[in-house]
């Protein structure tokens, strides 16, 4: 099992939380539809779209970044999780799931993997995994923006 | 008639104190490290003074979709997916009390096998260190399962979980499971309820959680660790669900009740648990920054490593000498006098003493060599080696948890090839058993050990570098063969690395002594068997035909030189001497096939028979360093020590290996080839280093 390298594609909800204002856009976009399930359990329809630097403005407009653009020491709030190949799944278990808080508490030596903190334990992995993990950073923590 | 013996298994996160409690219980002594995927099969015993009562212990997992093969191990035994095995009758689900959230994810699916479970909290001590408080009680009600708090490491609250264990209902028991699934998969999982009950993989009791982990698309795929043997037909009923709901890999359900278990633990601890009001960076959070720093960390490493090889230098020597003179000198010396002359003194002295008295010679060192690895691994430090090193493994094409198996082959190259277990990918795990062995294990060590100190003089700084570098070489090459293996016939993506940091405990020295202890003696069985056998079949072949008397007055060594040894010898000669081998050394490496350290009873064997004058007084090492060609000239030249070096780091000379590779792998392809591989890589570096040195005029 392995997670593929970041691609340019970032989910998008349809009927949902976040990118409500995009849904004209999105339903013109090609690519496979898939079902979601929210933590509620409601189904939710989603779709494919190649980022646009629209969507790169907007993250940054909502200061949603990825777990691996998180600093050292900085923390955050998980806001979803797109890993792919099964990966996601493995994560969602090691307690990575939506509104976890999670601490990037140091890189190794060569600047990959990441190690973070997460539910009271240490769990290290490759910025490519952490890059499928889209955060709210806490501003508490004095994010740099 | 005696009603058959309860089965009880111990399961939970990996690094929870499983083995160290069936320890405690069993009163076995399995092997226990402070990282994850320690134990990578399954082992039973008898509960301590309760025969009527079966343990095992299984390998860690996180969740019941297992990611590797040791996982799928615990999955297996647990659903009762093991061919010709029922499920156990209990449970025993062991949680990392200073993890709570993340160990109490696999006790909410475990708990949903409908198996009379108790749950045990352990390492209470940490959370009371920590000032956490954890209510057992109110955990119990709302689990609905007894809830035992214990210190595995200590023996604390053990007598307790046996009278738990001891009124553990006998029948199917079912939890309350307040987990509800999303409406939309009730379809999907009311059919795979009925394929599962249909195959029988499944009863009543478990069906629903079997039906569950099938909705994982990840258990159709065939070369993944959670597959599931299903027949064809199954399979496409499964593919077909699974279809109709829209579960495909990158969309698995079980993601999204991961989440809904969370929240529920949530719930169940909110109230039973209450955290400390302050966290204090401990003394963990300190040493980790030092340890994986740029710098610092690799500093530590090398300084590690010097230092164990320093010990092994320099501690080891007052003992090894000691071992030296009662073996060698008295012990030789009363057979001699007791038996008298004769074949029978010889066989003795010469045979056995001179082979495996100086094998035992290096049980000192053996034991250094053990002791600081079970220190290694019980202070959490193999997993920041595996962080650490992750950046250089991606770019062969392993990843950084490859390296815990490399680095337990510096003790044993057998146990670190059964650890690959925990390697992902398929790809990735022959890959590392493939390299494995050319990290230095400590059958090397010996062998190390005498040339350097036979050839590199006094100076002590310049054996541990010599040593250091043997070391490095052999992981070097390990990184460059992984390197061409995964580029050519072993060719897979770069696989994921998602691995857990244990937090960093100070190793307890009685439990390290004792797996020390336990290594070690694998190095004194050896030495009594398999090297006992080898050192008289040496000798056999050195002492017979019996050279005349009149051919001994002509000159010296003819004895060796006429013996079968020596005409074998002669048959080798031709294809190791551009190696700079005499043919005693090719004998030596020759015999290593069985075992490495056969070479050091080789070596003993041909100048203990080679010696027509009797004295005894000379050490093994004083014996190579004075070693002659018949033309005068040294044999062993520092040239002739670093090729002879370069050949036993790369050599594959170990049938254990080939054995347990041929298991772990399943053909003898495998095995074949690793022995190929490194046998001819073993000559051709040897030749280089000895015919490039002589062309630096080195020799
Ligand atoms: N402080 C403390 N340490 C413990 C306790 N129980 C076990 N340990 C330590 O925890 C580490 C892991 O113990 P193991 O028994 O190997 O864990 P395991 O669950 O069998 O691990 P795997 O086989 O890898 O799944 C070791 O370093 C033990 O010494 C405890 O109650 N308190
Ligand atoms: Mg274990």
């Amino acid at each position: 099992m392995r997670c593929d390298v970041p691609c340019p594609v970032r989910a998008c909800w349809v009927a949902g939380m976040r990118t409500r204002r995009n849904r004209s856009a999105v339903a013109g976009e090609c690519g496979p539809k898939r079902m979601l399930y929210r933590p509620d359990g409601v189904a939710i329809e989603y779709q494919e779209k190649p980022m646009t630097k629209m969507n790169a403005a907007e993250n940054s407009g909502d200061r949603i970044l990825t777990l691996d653009q998180l600093e050292v020491g900085c923390c955050g709030t998980i806001e979803n999780v797109a890993a792919r190949n099964g990966c996601g799944q493995f994560l969602a278990e090691m307690g990575l799931t939506n509104g976890a808080r999670v601490t990037v508490s140091g890189t190794a030596p060569l600047g990959d993997p990441i190690e973070v903190s997460v539910r009271g334990y240490r769990l290290s992995l490759r910025r490519s995994e952490a890059s499928t993990i889209r955060v709210l950073p806490s501003p508490a923590q004095g994010l740099a923006t | 008639m005696a009603a058959p013996p309860r089965r009880i298994a111990l399961i939970g996160n990996p690094n929870s104190g499983k083995t160290t409690l069936f320890n405690r219980l069993t009163g076995q002594r399995r092997k226990v490290a402070n990282y994850a995927g320690v134990t990578v099969d399954r082992s039973e015993g008898t509960l301590r003074g309760r025969n009527g009562v079966r343990l095992f212990d299984l390998p860690g997992c996180y969740s019941l979709t297992p990611r590797s093969l040791d996982q799928r191990i615990a999955r297996d035994t647990l659903l009762g997916w093991n061919r010709d095995e029922v499920r156990p009758d209990a449970l025993v689900v062991i949680i990392d009390a200073s993890n709570l959230e993340r160990n109490l994810f696999l006790a909410t699916q475990l708990l949903e096998l409908g198996l009379p479970t108790v749950v045990v909290c352990n390492m209470a001590d940490v959370l009371r260190k920590r000032g956490d408080r954890l209510d057992t009680a109110e955990l119990s009600a709302r689990l609905g399962a007894p809830v035992v708090a214990t210190v595995a490491s200590s023996g604390e609250g053990i007598d307790e979980l046996c009278s738990v264990l001891d009124a553990l209902p006998s029948a199917a028991v079912c939890h309350s499971s307040p987990l509800g699934v999303p409406e939309e998969l009730n379809d999907a999982l009311a059919d795979i309820r009925e394929l599962v009950m249909e195959q029988g993989l499944a009863n009543a009791s478990n069906a629903t959680l079997a039906a569950k982990l099938l909705l994982s698309p990840s258990v159709l795929v065939k070369d993944d660790a959670s597959h599931v043997e299903l027949s064809d037909d199954d399979a496409e009923r499964l593919r077909a669900i699974h279809r109709r709901h829209h579960i495909d890999a990158d969309n698995s359900p079980l993601t999204v009740l991961a989440e809904r278990r969370y929240a529920w633990i949530g719930q169940w601890l909110d109230g039973a648990f209450t955290r400390a009001e302050v966290h204090v960076p401990g003394a963990s959070e300190r040493i980790d920054g030092l340890l994986t720093h740029r710098v610092w960390g690799v500093a530590a490493f090398a300084g590690v490593m010097f230092l164990m090889l320093t010990a092994i230098f320099s501690w080891a020597t007052p003992l090894m000498d000691g071992i030296d003179w009662l073996i060698n000198q008295k012990l030789a010396g009363i057979v001699a006098t007791v038996i008298g002359q004769g074949i029978l003194s010889d066989l003795l002295v010469d045979g056995v003493i001179a082979g495996v008295g100086n094998v035992v010679v290096f049980f000192p060192q053996i034991c250094i060599l053990f002791l600081f690895i079970s220190l290694l691994e019980d202070s959490g430090y193999m997993a920041r080696v595996a962080y650490v090193m992750d950046g250089l493994m991606s770019r062969v094409g392993l990843h950084g948890k490859s390296f815990i198996p490399m680095l337990s082959s510096f003790a044993c190259a057998v146990p670190a090839i059964m650890a690959t277990r925990t390697i992902e990918d398929r790809r990735d795990r022959l890959t590392t058993i493939l390299v494995a062995p050319l990290m230095s294990c400590s059958a090397r060590l010996p062998v190390y050990i005498i040339i350097i100190s036979a050839v590199f003089g006094a100076n002590p700084w310049l054996k541990v570098g010599i040593m250091m570098a043997m070391y490095l070489l052999g992981t070097v090459t390990a990184l460059l063969v992984a390197l061409v293996l995964k580029r050519t016939i072993l060719k897979g993506p770069t696989p994921t690395f998602i691995l857990e940091l244990p937090p960093y405990r100070l190793p307890r020295l009685g439990p390290s002594i004792q797996s020390m202890w336990s290594r070690s003696r694998v190095f004194l069985t050896e030495a009594g068997t398999i090297i006992l056998a080898m050192s008289v079949v040496l000798w056999a072949l050195a002492y017979f035909p019996r050279a005349s008397a009149a051919d001994i007055e002509a000159g010296s060594g003819v004895q060796l030189r006429q013996s079968y040894m020596g005409r074998i010898g002669r048959v080798i000669e031709p294809v190791i001497e551009p190696l700079g081998f005499d043919w005693k050394i090719g004998v030596g490496l020759a015999s290593s096939f069985a075992a490495r350290e056969v070479f050091i009873a080789t070596m003993g064997v041909v100048y203990g028979v080679g010696d027509e004058v009797d004295e005894k007084s000379a050490t093994l090492r004083e014996e190579v360093a004075s070693a002659k060609w018949p033309d005068g000239r040294k044999v062993f030249t520092p040239l002739v020590g670093v090729s002879l070096m370069v050949f036993y780091v790369l050599a594959c000379q170990c049938m254990s290996t080939i054995a347990v590779v041929r298991k772990e792998t399943g053909n003898w392809g495998w095995p074949v080839f690793m022995f190929t591989y490194m046998t001819v890589l073993a000559y051709v570096a040897s030749l280089v280093v000895y015919q490039g040195g002589r062309l630096l005029g080195l020799a």
